[in-house]
């Protein structure tokens, strides 16, 4: 049976997980936290192939989150998309600073999003397929 | 006599005026150009006393010298203080302007939120209308319900706080009994208290007397501020609001249960859109009531602030003077629909 490929989405507002869980829990092995230091916590234990991370979280923000997740070299790794409301360019420009792979602005399409976690996590499976041979 | 001297004193007050300032500077700098090549004159004339070694004394200290001297000093002293005015008020429209872009780009981040939720469960309910099951579908319109009231307590609280900051709202102040007004607010919370099990008690002064306020601006203070105690009270917990009564003031406190702030953002709270970090999961709200609140205290010309109590929770108090008149102050609303 092929494994599900792993994805934490971290957002405080109930309503925003749940658009996460209508769009991705079919497809992939999915878990939510709602909080920047339960992120890292799950992130260590759950080992995700990709974060899916909101930036105004109530301790610490999504932009800590991502430096601390860049500095472990036990997750470093992990595919980053920043997903959220702040949509000035200088926000953007500044989670791609602080290491992330993606940026996505809410309101976004479901489409939208189920076609970067595609892209994102593509290449571990191509990894994974060369190491197999 | 005292008419007289309001006269003089406006027929003299064009001349304190930055503008007559400035035309002063400008007419001194113009002199200072004709004083400048009289001292050109006088230093080529002093240069061939020099070469006939001779120097009078009475040739530098003349009346045009002394003049423009003085003149000098006025008008760099003058040019300096307009300086410093200048960067000042660069300095507030740099701060204005900041603040500005961080309320626009908070407000953004507040309204793209609930239209994100309505957005997305509409979406799944048009494409999976046909195939999902109805209490599927049921969940996706309480979903969109959800935010979509989120997104009207959000624009009501934004209007509230533009009308207030404006000045826009009327304010009637008129006696009221404090207790009465915290009472029936008290009543109102109940049904929301009981829902964690909270007891609310309140403390009055024995005798008490009404004072000038806005009552249904003061109730909307208490109001947010009892609520906000529920919010963030632990199941089965206490809510303390006490009135205490001073020489000239008013305080009344509303403590509760909960963790508190943090010692570091006690002075935020009552910021626009801010939440206090610890108590922002899931707590709701639009993080623009402690500053509507904060705003209603202002035009009673009382002051608002939040503590942690030595134990456990946080307190927020008001403060209003019992100096306030009995007055109704009518502002047309621009733009106000029935």
């Amino acid at each position: 049976m092929e494994e599900k490929n792993k994805i934490l989405a971290v957002d405080d507002n109930l309503v925003n997980l749940a658009v996460i869980e209508e769009l991705l829990e079919s497809q992939y092995d999915l878990k939510t936290v709602a909080t920047g230091l339960d992120a890292i916590e799950m992130a260590r234990q759950f080992r995700p192939d990709l974060i899916l991370l909101d930036i105004m979280l109530p301790d610490i923000d999504g932009y800590e989150v991502c430096q601390k997740i860049r500095n472990s070299s036990l997750l470093r790794d992990t595919r980053i998309i920043m997903v959220s409301a702040k949509a000035m360019i200088s926000e953007q420009r500044r989670g791609y600073q602080v290491g992330a792979d993606d940026y996505l602005t809410k309101p976004f399409d479901g489409e939208e999003l189920l076609e970067k976690v595609c892209d994102h996590l593509r290449p571990k499976t191509v990894k994974t397929l060369q190491q197999n041979e | 006599m005292g008419r007289k001297t309001v006269i003089a004193n406006n027929r003299w007050s064009w001349t304190k005026t930055n503008a007559f300032r400035d035309m002063v500077a400008i007419g001194v700098i113009i002199f200072e150009t004709f004083v400048l090549m009289e001292l050109l004159e006088l230093g080529k004339s002093l240069n061939q006393m020099a070469q006939r070694e001779t120097w009078p004394i009475d040739k530098f200290i003349t009346v045009p010298t002394v003049i423009a001297l003085a003149i000098t000093l006025y008008a760099f002293s003058r040019l300096k203080e307009r300086t410093c005015e200048l960067q000042e008020a660069k300095k507030m429209a740099e701060i204005a302007n900041k603040a500005k872009t961080d309320f626009l780009s908070n407000i953004s981040h507040e309204l793209r939120t609930p239209v994100h939720g309505i957005l997305s469960f509409s979406g799944f309910g048009i494409k999976k209308h046909a195939t999902a099951q109805s209490d599927k579908i049921l969940d996706y319109f309480r979903k969109i319900r959800h935010s979509g009231e989120t997104l009207l307590m959000l624009i009501n609280d934004l209007l509230d706080l533009a009308k207030l900051e404006s000045g826009k709202v009327t304010f009637e102040f008129r006696p009221a009994d404090l207790a009465v007004l915290i009472d029936s607010t008290v009543d109102e919370c109940n049904s929301l208290a009981s829902e964690k099990n909270l007891t609310v008690r309140c403390k009055y002064p024995e005798t008490h007397e009404k004072i000038v306020l806005d009552s249904h601006k003061i109730e909307q203070v208490i109001r947010n501020l009892l609520s906000n105690a529920i919010k963030f009270s632990p199941e089965g917990g206490t809510i303390d609001i006490n009135m205490l009564s001073k020489a000239d003031s008013v305080v009344v406190s509303v403590r509760d249960q909960g963790e508190g702030i943090p010692q570091s953002e006690l002075a935020n709270v009552f910021g626009k859109f801010y939440q206090a970090s610890k108590t922002k999961t899931g707590a709701g709200g639009t993080g623009l009531g402690l500053a509507i609140c904060q705003e209603i205290i202002n035009a009673h010309k009382g002051r608002i602030w939040a503590e942690n109590n030595p134990d456990i929770g946080a307190n927020f108090l008001f403060e209003i003077p019992l100096s306030l008149e009995v007055s109704i102050q009518e502002e047309v609303l621009i733009g106000s629909v029935g």
